[in-house]
């Protein structure tokens, strides 16, 4: 953070009123951490299997097989839970679509979608330590088959299971690292992945940023911005859309799509470039 | 000290001053609780990088602005053109003449003039670092800021001299 600027007198007036009007407001610190330590946790367990599918998809669903993947990974830098200080392992085991993962030995997810289309899993995990039961929905059959694929999930934490209503699929593209990566020269980025966003700074410190979106949000997305007829760019392998604001619009891969967004000193053409050498992530 | 006793204590260190940025933001103690711990489960999540950050506590309060853009649904508004109106327009549904609290004057504007304002005037934050932020210009930021203040300017010009609202 760069020093504050100069404020005139009612600026600084103002800024004195917002310190005067909260300094004595106190938070439950114990309940936020605690709270946090909570949400922080399912969050990570959600993203180890993200994470887990994604190695998974990368060899192939075609047969049963087995990923050791190290559940401390969190992303390009690699954090560990800090929940247990101990780099634990994840195995992946996979039967056609459908996924069981084991920790420690002990079945702690199943996720997927259908084994021969007689059940579907929910993709709300459960996380190691929930007693909460794992979701399936489907025919009894269905359910037969998968509990004679994975036979220790028909006690899934001494809760057996339930059927579920409705099954969510989180977007590919929307994991715990950008799905883009930028290698301009003049230009560098700071990615945000827990907020699907980065800030890029270019030549002459000109500012733009991109951010990554589910595909479902496209189309309101381009109508509320207002697209500009015939005006497109090169950009991730497809064609970027130019809006009304001079965003780009990119195409839609994995189950997301990314936007160049002008900053201070931008122009059409700094952003055309920016966008034009964008690549997906590995 | 472990990676868990690390955690808490910067969650100690640094969540009174997160959670009253909050609470500017969003104008209500239950809300800002829940914006400072889903703020902070997003940092547990990326602890490892987090704590090796230049700034973490900067980089937890850039992720505080984010989740409440978020949470606003403000991503897509304020990467549009922005709309800058007279600066004379009074905050809608105030009585011009009532004296509020400040935090009931905060609630009473936009979301992301709300954000301009505790970006600027409580975190210090420059204003090539708010537009950064928001993803506008440093212009518009300036005009939402000065706009912003002009609206709830006789609601608040007291307050330092009353000392805090009660």
């Amino acid at each position: 953070m760069t020093a504050p600027e100069f404020l005139d007198s009612d600026e600084e007036q103002f800024s004195a009123s917002l310190r005067t009007r909260v300094q004595d407001e106190t938070p439950d610190l114990t309940s936020i951490l605690a709270g946090a330590t909570r949400d922080g946790e399912r969050r990570r367990f959600r993203r180890r299997i993200a994470a887990s599918l994604a190695a998974a998809a990368c060899v192939g669903l075609g047969g049963t097989l087995a990923l050791v993947i190290p559940t401390s990974s969190d992303g390009p830098s690699g954090d560990q839970d800090v929940t247990s200080g101990v780099e634990d392992r994840t195995t992946v085991e996979a039967h056609g679509e459908v996924l069981l993962l084991r920790q420690d030995n002990k079945p702690i997810a199943l996720v997927g979608g259908t084994v021969e289309q007689k059940f579907q899993v929910l993709q709300e995990i459960s996380p190691a330590n929930d007693a909460t039961p794992l979701g399936l929905s489907g025919d009894p059959e269905g359910v037969a088959q998968l509990q004679d694929l994975f036979p220790e999930i028909a006690d899934w934490n001494g809760a057996g299971l339930i059927v579920a209503e409705k099954v969510v699929t989180p977007p590919q593209g929307l994991r715990d690292k950008a799905p883009v990566s930028v290698d301009l020269e003049g230009w560098s980025c700071q990615w945000f992945p827990v907020d699907d966003k980065g800030a890029c700074t270019g030549p002459n410190g000109v500012a733009a940023g991109v951010v990554w979106r589910p595909r479902s949000d496209r189309a309101s997305f381009l109508d509320k911005q207002g697209v500009v007829e015939g005006e497109t760019v090169p950009m991730l392998g497809g064609e970027g859309i130019v809006t009304s604001d001079t965003t780009i619009v990119g195409p839609v891969r994995k189950g997301i799509f990314v936007t160049v967004q002008p900053g201070q000193g931008t122009t059409p053409e700094l952003l055309a470039a920016l966008a034009g050498d964008l690549s997906w992530a590995r | 000290m472990s990676t868990e006793d690390d955690f808490a204590s910067f969650v100690h260190g640094t969540g009174a001053q997160l959670y009253r940025a909050a609470l500017l933001l969003t104008g209500d103690h239950h809300q800002a609780e829940d914006l400072t711990q889903a703020t902070f489960a997003k940092v547990f999540v990326s602890w490892r990088r987090v704590r090796r950050a230049d700034n973490p506590v900067a980089y937890t309060r850039t992720i505080l602005m984010n989740t409440f853009l978020s949470s606003k649904r403000l991503r897509r508004s304020s990467e549009l053109t922005i709309d800058v109106g007279p600066d004379d327009v009074p905050v809608p549904g105030i009585d011009p003449d009532a004296r509020l609290d400040l935090l009931d004057a905060l609630a009473a504007l936009r979301p992301d003039d709300r954000l301009v304002l505790v970006a600027r005037y409580w975190e210090d934050r420059s204003v090539a670092e708010t537009a950064h932020l928001l993803g506008i210009s440093e212009t518009a930021v300036r005009t939402r800021a000065r706009r912003a203040l002009a609206r709830i300017r006789p609601h608040f010009t007291d307050t330092v001299t009353e000392g805090t609202p009660s």
